[in-house]
């Protein structure tokens, strides 16, 4: 109930903003094309897969960044916004608790997260990407559990918004050294031996890891088995930390109030 | 009922690298006690920065109390609070789209709320703007919206900060009614103001909040 209400809320005002939502969901389509365009300029781009070339490969993990980056993002932005127009204060005095309130108001962004991570994987495959439509239904389970570790990173890190209010820690650190070493648009390897740790760190690593085993070498889920763990031992422990650092934001804003500048 | 013993409540700023590892302390509620039995309606009058709104906060749940206890009890229903600040809804919705996602998290189906939205809205006078645009409100009919999310929830305990501020007579009038039919039903309700307008609005008790300390203006004890 509480769920449905968050998202009826958001989508009626998404769509209050009719071309901030197309754009937004447009912008995905011009780094799709960006992408495609590069990959022709590196021709000699392989890494033995059973679907090769650079922008099959590029937009896989292209795709799982985004989608990492909306769920982190989205989260503490929601929050951030309800915490300045006096509405966070207002959902609180309905006896709602805190925590029921950050993880349904996350509930929009998740699915908007999944929309964009689908349409990317939806254009790549039209675009000549190379795998096929049963390849990305297989991939599903992965997709699902990834969105979750990354939501789980989104609830810390709209916990930190609450107590902190802006320059969220969390969402900046997690994103950029995902971005930088998880093998997003350059595989692993071509890190630093000295590195290449980082990225077995980072729970997009074995996002990418696995959902680039299904759609580009073809794989099944027991191809991917060790990344799935890996993703599951993420997800287990960032839920933790978001159940503890949800606890912590409540016990501290609290003490100072809930709708600070 | 309300029963508040012995409340403190400080904040904590932070000035500085400093102090963040030792915060300064402001005191702004000092040891304060305040009985609110059913049906009654409590004035609490100061000047600006006396700490009436933290008193609110702390009683509706909003902050946590330094030392001391606070408690509602009897019935089903919580406090709920109505503040001077109206502007805390979202502005592109409809009002009756704020009101069913607030109503909802009071834990009413939308099967609950409807009619009930209707109800409320028709008493306080803001039925009338239900499907328009909360951006397209005056001052005055976003504090009606206020007052109606407030009273969606059927609170026992109604905490009232500065909530006619920007109301006209009839508006006025219609909190006066809802006060009444609150209380003949068993609630209370407790009316803050920085001016005298507690008296006018029936208060049975009025205490005066000065340097975080209660004290009994007019009323019985």
């Amino acid at each position: 109930m509480i769920l449905q209400a968050f998202l009826r809320r958001d989508w009626a005002n998404k769509l209050s903003y009719r071309l901030d939502f197309v754009w937004h969901l447009g912008s995905l389509f011009f780094f799709g094309l960006l992408l495609f365009f590069l990959s022709a300029a590196l021709p000699g781009f392989s890494e033995g897969r059973k679907v090769d070339g650079y922008f099959a490969f590029a937009i896989v993990g292209y795709a799982m960044a985004d989608a990492m980056w909306a769920c982190l993002r989205s989260f503490a932005s929601a929050i951030r916004h309800d915490q300045v127009v006096g509405t966070l204060e207002a959902m609180v005095a309905s006896s709602t608790p805190l925590w029921k309130l950050v993880l349904n108001s996350g509930g929009y962004p998740f699915l908007y997260a999944a929309l964009r991570l689908f349409l990317m994987l939806g254009m790549a495959a039209a675009l000549g990407a190379g795998f096929a439509l049963p390849q990305v239904i297989l991939a599903l389970p992965v997709l699902l559990l990834s969105l979750a570790v990354f939501a789980s990173l989104g609830v810390i890190s709209a916990a930190m918004i609450l107590i902190i209010k802006q320059g969220d820690p969390v969402a900046a650190i997690i994103g950029a050294v995902s971005y930088l070493f998880s093998g997003t648009i350059y595989p692993v390897s071509a890190l630093p031996d000295s590195l290449e740790w980082v990225a077995r760190c980072l729970p997009l690593t074995y996002s990418i890891d696995a959902v680039r085993g299904i759609l580009l070498d073809n794989g099944s889920l027991g191809d991917v088995a060790g990344s799935i763990t890996a993703l599951v031992i993420s997800l287990v422990v960032c839920s933790l930390l978001a159940m503890v650092s949800l606890r912590v934001a409540h016990r501290m804003v609290r003490v100072n109030g809930i709708q600070q500048y | 009922m309300l029963r508040v013993k012995g409340l403190c409540k400080d904040f904590l700023l932070y000035r500085g690298l400093r102090g963040y590892l030792r915060p300064e302390r402001r005191t702004v509620l000092r040891d304060l006690e305040l009985q609110v039995s059913p049906g009654q309606i409590v004035g609490i009058e100061g000047a600006n920065g006396s700490g009436k709104t933290t008193l609110l906060k702390v009683i509706a749940g909003l902050l946590s109390q330094t030392s001391g206890t606070v408690q509602v009890t009897g019935g089903t229903g919580g406090a709920g609070i109505t503040v001077a600040d109206a502007r805390s809804f979202y502005w592109r919705l409809t009002c009756r789209a704020n009101l069913e996602f607030f109503g909802a998290l009071t834990g009413l189906t939308r099967v609950q709320l409807a009619p009930r939205i209707e109800e409320v809205s028709e008493r306080i006078g803001i039925h009338g703007q239900l499907d328009d645009p909360f951006m397209t409100l005056s001052s005055g009919q976003m504090q009606r919206m206020a007052i109606v999310r407030t009273l969606l929830a059927a609170p026992r305990l109604w905490l009232l900060d500065e909530a006619t501020r920007s109301l006209d007579d009839a508006g006025r009038q219609a909190v006066a009614a809802e006060l009444g039919r609150l209380c003949h039903d068993g609630g209370s309700a407790i009316w803050i103001s920085h001016d005298r307008s507690a008296a006018g609005i029936g208060c049975d008790q009025i205490y005066l909040l000065r340097e975080g300390r209660l004290m009994l203006q007019e009323g019985e004890a």
